[in-house]
């Protein structure tokens, strides 16, 4: 009783209290906004912004920052495949360093860990989700999430919320199915799984597939941690692309609910609605980017509002107490859809599906977007998202009745980076800021009239003008930004903290 | 008991075919220590090729671990590069080129090697010269019911999602299987009459199979995409394409069709900038620049790099300049491939395969 007591104050205090003086939560609160209203670095004054410390990572641990830090009572916790760390958020000093004795699995990066109390939660390589005590990195309990011999493994930040670790899973090498399970943040005990393709006849979406076996191994990893709105008790999760991922002979459908957004119940883990971002696809594109949750204005009423600018290329803008798409449209030039349907969904166009002597599409296989994070200002009502016009030619490598796995893929390309800032309301781009060379970064907006990003191929964290996307500030970080930049405030310093490579920098506003 | 299975598995096996071929591998060994990179010459500016691999493809989107972790070919080292190249790996032709061959010296998949991933739980490895032994046994007996690659027939499972394959480790889950009675039809199933050899080099084969489905096997390989209009082509090549501007069939494109195959000249012909789809003996031409100072000097050269900040240029004379960025700053950029690039946003799939029938028709 006590401690169910404990965790809803610990849920009220998560939700209700956006904390200016911590980075709770990988996007900063549970809207997914990565907004922040601290003041006190403005496009005023941030040409002063200046280096507070940095801490580099090293040895074989190395790999590039790609978590997002956590800030809770003065400490940052970050991880990278099998490591987690505590360093101190004033003075850039290791406190602990935690590391997992790897059973194998696909090493490519982890975005972060997942903060309740005296609590850190965080996955592996090899599929588990692992509980470290707060003040020394000691491991409490490891549990098994996913199977290595599927080819599964774990990278995305846990979300904790209330008396709920929700963790995704992914692996897009064999056809196996997506699936996001929510934990017992005390025991690690399992509450319960919602898998995202059908597993038994009569399951939601079984008729977009043509056979259950089929739908079984359907894929639609679920990569990116959830957003969620208490009022309504929902998380909003996003899947990944089918299996077999390019050569789709045998897969005949919309195949839900991969490339979808969709609403579970925080408590239950079941569906209330979905919308599908990108039906059949056949691009490697996954819908894994941030359901951001907006409360504002739309046609003169307060609505509740989520934004998704996805790797397809598409902008859409749902009310997300029901899934209904208000706005659907482009926000780089796309080529390989027929419009939307009445859904508001994308209609696919089947000469663009991959073609045995190739098919020129945009975006390629890297998206419009991935996963770095956007964001979204209520003050300029601008959603930023960081952005490519990309082009490649897909192919299909197996062009039998029945592939598997991946079957093709795309190849050569030429892409353009840029930040583009979408109005909320119409889905038009407000403006855009080309960089220079390739790349994608996170994205922090504040209530400075800022927005962070890391530059492409400048290898610089910039601050842009959030308004009119102008470049105000830089600092060259040695090699390109590769997580999502954060901010809050210690002894009244306004702080930003971002990763590049193998190294953690802090820049702070002296007063 | 697994490890009686395998201790006996190995020294069957290696008692089998010691005197056909070499003995194909039961269990991961220790890999190899990579050679030093030193032992190529260094390509780019002094830095070693393994300098330059860490650099450019361990820094930014993975940790170097990921990329030395794995074999290829190097046929599939290029094509691993050219991927990452499209994915956003940056850098000139010659550092890609410098690390095509410092993967493909040091983490070479050799016909005897095996391939996989690391730790105790990770996958097996296949070797595929135990899968070719095993080829003529399966195609025999397992094929009929679970099909020649695999994937199962209207008769039998497909072993390419069994749970039992994905789990079997050099025959420890497929020999109990198929020992207990296969096919499992009630009445008529008795143990499968197979040695330990046979199971041990059956998994191998199977597990190909699985491979096979995985980007960058030996069957992640483009078809035919010789499907145009070599007439069509021409007429596009010397009208809306544009492409008489710069090019000439008998000048540099001349004899194109036997220097390259059509999927290179497909690639070549829309990313001409992309590093991944050039001969590492003709390196890119440079963007060069052309930067008026507010002092009114005009520096011209090769663009060495530019940000919202700075654009750094090397000069005719090899001199390196930087030039701090301002609203009086004028920079004019010259892209060699501009052209290209226009072409991307309004080319047709017809007219690219009708181009590349052309080019190819160019012997």
């Amino acid at each position: 009783m006590i401690r169910t007591a404990a965790l809803l104050l610990a849920l009220i205090w998560q939700v209700q209290s956006p904390r200016t003086d911590a980075w709770p939560t990988y996007n900063g609160d549970f809207t997914g906004r990565r907004f922040s209203t601290l003041t006190k670095i403005t496009d005023k004054n941030v040409k002063n912004l200046g280096l507070a410390w940095s801490y580099r990572v090293t040895g074989q641990s190395a790999a590039p920052i790609k978590a997002t830090p956590l800030q809770v009572n003065g400490v940052l916790y970050f991880s990278s495949p099998d490591h987690v760390w505590a360093v101190d958020a004033r003075t850039g000093r290791e406190i602990w360093h935690f590391v997992w004795q790897s059973q194998g699995g696909n090493h490519i990066g982890n975005r972060g860990v997942g903060i309740l109390n005296d609590w850190l939660y965080v996955v592996t390589p090899d599929c588990h989700l692992v509980s470290l005590t707060l003040k020394d990195g000691k491991e409490r309990w490891r549990q098994k999430i996913c199977d290595l011999d599927r080819f599964y493994y774990a990278s995305a930040a846990p979300a904790v919320i209330g008396n709920h670790v929700i963790v995704g899973v992914s692996g897009d090498d064999l056809d196996i199915p997506g699936y996001v399970e929510a934990h017992d943040p005390v025991t690690g005990a399992q509450q319960w799984r919602w898998y995202v393709v059908p597993q038994k006849e009569g399951d939601p979406g079984i008729e977009s597939w043509p056979s259950l076996e089929m739908a079984k191994h359907g894929g639609g990893m679920t990569w990116q941690p959830v957003t969620y709105d208490a009022e309504l008790n929902l998380v909003y999760v996003t899947t990944g692309n089918p299996q077999p991922v390019v050569a789709h002979a045998n897969r005949e459908g919309a195949n839900l609910f991969t490339a979808s957004i969709v609403a579970l119940d925080l408590d239950s883990g079941t569906m209330k609605w979905y919308f599908q971002s990108s039906p059949h696809d056949t691009h490697d594109w996954d819908a894994t980017q941030t359901a951001v949750l907006i409360d504002a204005e739309f046609n003169g009423q307060a609505r509740k509002l989520l934004a998704q600018a996805s790797r397809n290329g598409k902008f859409f803008l749902l009310d997300r107490t029901n899934g209904k798409a208000l706005v659907s449209t482009d926000y780089v030039t796309t080529n390989w859809s027929l419009g939307f349907d009445d859904k508001g969904q994308p209609i696919p166009n089947p000469a663009k599906h991959p073609q045995i002597d190739g098919t020129l599409v945009t975006p390629n296989q890297g998206g419009a977007t991935n996963w770095p994070s956007p964001s979204f200002s209520p003050q300029t009502g601008l959603f930023y998202v960081s952005a490519a016009q990309a082009y490649s030619v897909w192919y299909i490598y197996d062009a039998g009745k029945n592939p598997m796995g991946w079957g093709g893929t795309d190849r050569g390309g030429w892409q353009e980076n840029m930040v583009r800032a979408i109005d909320y309301k119409t889905g038009k781009v407000r403006w855009t800021h080309k960089w220079e060379g390739g790349g994608m970064s996170g994205l922090l907006s504040t209530a400075g009239n800022l927005l962070f990003s890391g530059d492409g191929s400048g290898n610089n964290l910039v601050a842009l003008d959030a308004t009119t996307g102008d470049p105000l500030w830089h600092a060259g970080l040695r090699t390109g930004v590769s997580n999502g930049p954060i901010t809050y405030t210690l002894d009244g310093q306004q702080y930003v903290v971002v990763g590049a490579g193998d190294t953690l920098w802090a820049f702070v506003m002296r007063e | 008991m697994i490890r009686a299975v395998f201790v006996l598995s190995f020294v069957l096996l290696g008692a089998a075919i010691s005197a056909q071929t070499q003995p194909p591998q039961t269990r991961p060994p220790a890999r190899p220590p990579a050679r030093p990179a030193t032992q190529r010459p260094a390509q780019a500016q002094g830095e070693s090729g393994e300098a330059i691999a860490r650099r450019v493809c361990g820094v930014t989107c993975h940790p170097f671990e990921n990329v030395i972790t794995i074999r290829r070919t190097r046929q599939q080292w290029e094509a691993t590069v050219e991927n990452m190249i499209g994915r956003g790996a940056r850098g000139t032709s010659t550092e890609f080129a410098a690390i095509i061959d410092f993967l493909s010296s040091n983490f070479i998949l050799a016909p005897n090697t095996i391939r996989g991933g690391s730790g105790p739980d990770d996958r097996p490895m296949v070797d595929p010269k135990a899968a070719e032994i095993a080829r003529p046994l399966y195609m025999a007996d397992c094929s009929p019911c679970h099909g020649p690659d695999a994937r199962g027939t209207s008769e039998g499972a497909n072993l390419v999602r069994s749970e039992i394959v994905l789990r079997d480790r050099y025959g420890s889950a497929i020999g109990p299987f198929l020992r207990t009675a296969h096919p499992p039809v009630p009445g008529v199933s008795k143990p499968a009459a197979l040695t330990d050899t046979q199971i041990l080099l059956l998994s191998h084969f199977i597990r190909e199979r699985l491979t096979d489905t995985l980007r960058g096997s030996p069957m992640f390989k483009a078809g035919d995409v010789l499907t145009g209009d070599a007439k069509a082509g021409a007429d596009y090549f010397n009208g809306e394409g544009g492409c008489t501007k710069c090019h000439s069939p008998t000048g540099d494109l001349a004899a194109i069709g036997r220097r390259m195959d059509p999927i290179t000249i497909q690639q070549r012909f829309l990313f001409p900038s992309n590093a991944g789809s050039r001969r590492r003996s003709t390196p890119a031409p440079a963007v060069t620049v052309t930067v008026t100072t507010p002092a009114g000097e005009s520096l011209s050269g090769t663009l060495v790099h530019m940000d919202d900040f700075h654009v750094s240029l090397r000069d005719e004379a090899g001199g390196y300049r930087t030039v701090r960025r301002g609203p009086d700053v004028r920079i004019v950029k010259n892209d060699p491939y501009a052209a290209h690039v226009e072409l991307l946003s309004r080319i047709t799939d017809k007219a690219i395969h009708d181009v590349v029938a052309y080019l190819e028709s160019l012997k």
